[in-house]
């Protein structure tokens, strides 16, 4: 690595960050919204969210 | 496609994207050489290992692309009668959000570059600054969702601001051929459709990180969509049950209470 690597490691270093945060929020939501679903006593998360047409798929008029 | 065979192939798809980002990494950082300026690209830019940011750059902002060109296609799709369904706003809003962070990303990637390559961290180049535009806009767009009203009337709204703020990615792409810019043309082809980059590990690099953050984005996408899907249909029974508590104290019928 030449004098530039403090660019280079920041740049990855802020991806893999924000990437890995945004998945890691996304994933921890999704399990709360499923353990909320299931505690709600509503459908649970493979039901509501079944190709995001279950609940929201349907046709609007 | 049953629900155990959704998660499995879900759980599959992420691990593949997590695979090729990781081998994208190890390819730019310890693989590929650095740019000695002689043979590498046609030009001899000579930029040493800066130009391994460009391994995340350049992908990001296809992804950026792509993910805006899946937005817009998802609102034409909500506003054409025919093919109208609450589904298409929320792959919209998903891939907007996506979009916005590969933005960022291909903005912070770029000024990290710029530094020690073009001597500072920003210009009011035309590609810079119609790239900035874009990640306005979209932002706007993802704040606009967050009014209120009827999920009906989100997806209306938004939709329509979706495809005003997509007129800006055609100008961000072709500005480098339509200005004189600070900005080089295309990093793989340039505006001839001549290919840019002569080292074949370097080609191999850069089409691997383009294809897996376009894994990765098709993962995240999905995710969120499955979220919005979720939170909508909670919000749905958290509304139903505010309505039945209060239908309940008033001591009247719901049908009553409601037509009120």
């Amino acid at each position: 690595m030449d004098r530039n690597w403090p660019y280079v490691a920041t740049g990855y270093l802020l991806t893999a960050g924000v990437l890995g945060s945004y998945t890691t929020w996304l994933l921890r939501k999704l399990r709360r919204a499923d353990r909320l679903g299931a505690a709600a006593g509503g459908a649970p998360q493979a039901a509501i969210a079944a190709d995001a047409g279950a609940s929201a798929g349907e046709r609007v008029s | 496609m049953s629900a155990q065979s959704r998660s499995v192939w879900q759980t599959a798809l992420g691990a593949v994207a997590a695979l090729a980002v990781g081998a994208t990494v190890v390819m730019a950082l310890f693989v590929v050489p650095a740019d000695g300026g002689r043979d590498a690209f046609v030009r001899g830019t000579g930029q040493g290992d800066a130009y391994r940011l460009l391994f995340l750059h350049v992908p990001s902002a296809w992804l950026a692309y792509l993910a805006f060109g899946v937005t817009a296609l998802a609102s034409l799709l909500w506003l054409f009668p025919r093919t109208r369904a609450l589904h298409w706003d929320l792959l919209a809003g998903a891939s907007a959000e996506l979009g916005v962070i590969f933005t960022g990303l291909t903005l912070a990637l770029g000024s990290l570059w710029g530094k020690p390559i073009w001597g500072q961290w920003w210009a009011w180049d035309a590609r810079l600054t119609t790239t900035a535009v874009l990640f306005f806009l979209y932002l706007g767009y993802l704040a606009l969702r967050r009014v209120g009203g009827s999920p009906e009337q989100r997806a209306m709204r938004s939709s329509i601001a979706a495809l005003i703020a997509f007129a800006d990615v055609p100008i961000v792409h072709f500005s480098v051929s339509w200005w004189t810019t600070l900005h080089q043309d295309g990093s793989v082809f340039n505006a001839k459709m001549q290919i840019h980059i002569q080292d074949t590990s370097m080609q191999a690099t850069l089409l691997l990180g383009v294809a897996a953050f376009t894994v990765l984005y098709a993962y995240l996408v999905l995710r969120r969509v499955q979220l919005l899907a979720v939170e909508e249909g909670l919000a749905e029974r958290e509304l139903e049950a505010a309505i039945a508590q209060r239908v309940a104290a008033a001591g009247a019928r719901p049908r009553e209470a409601v037509s009120i």
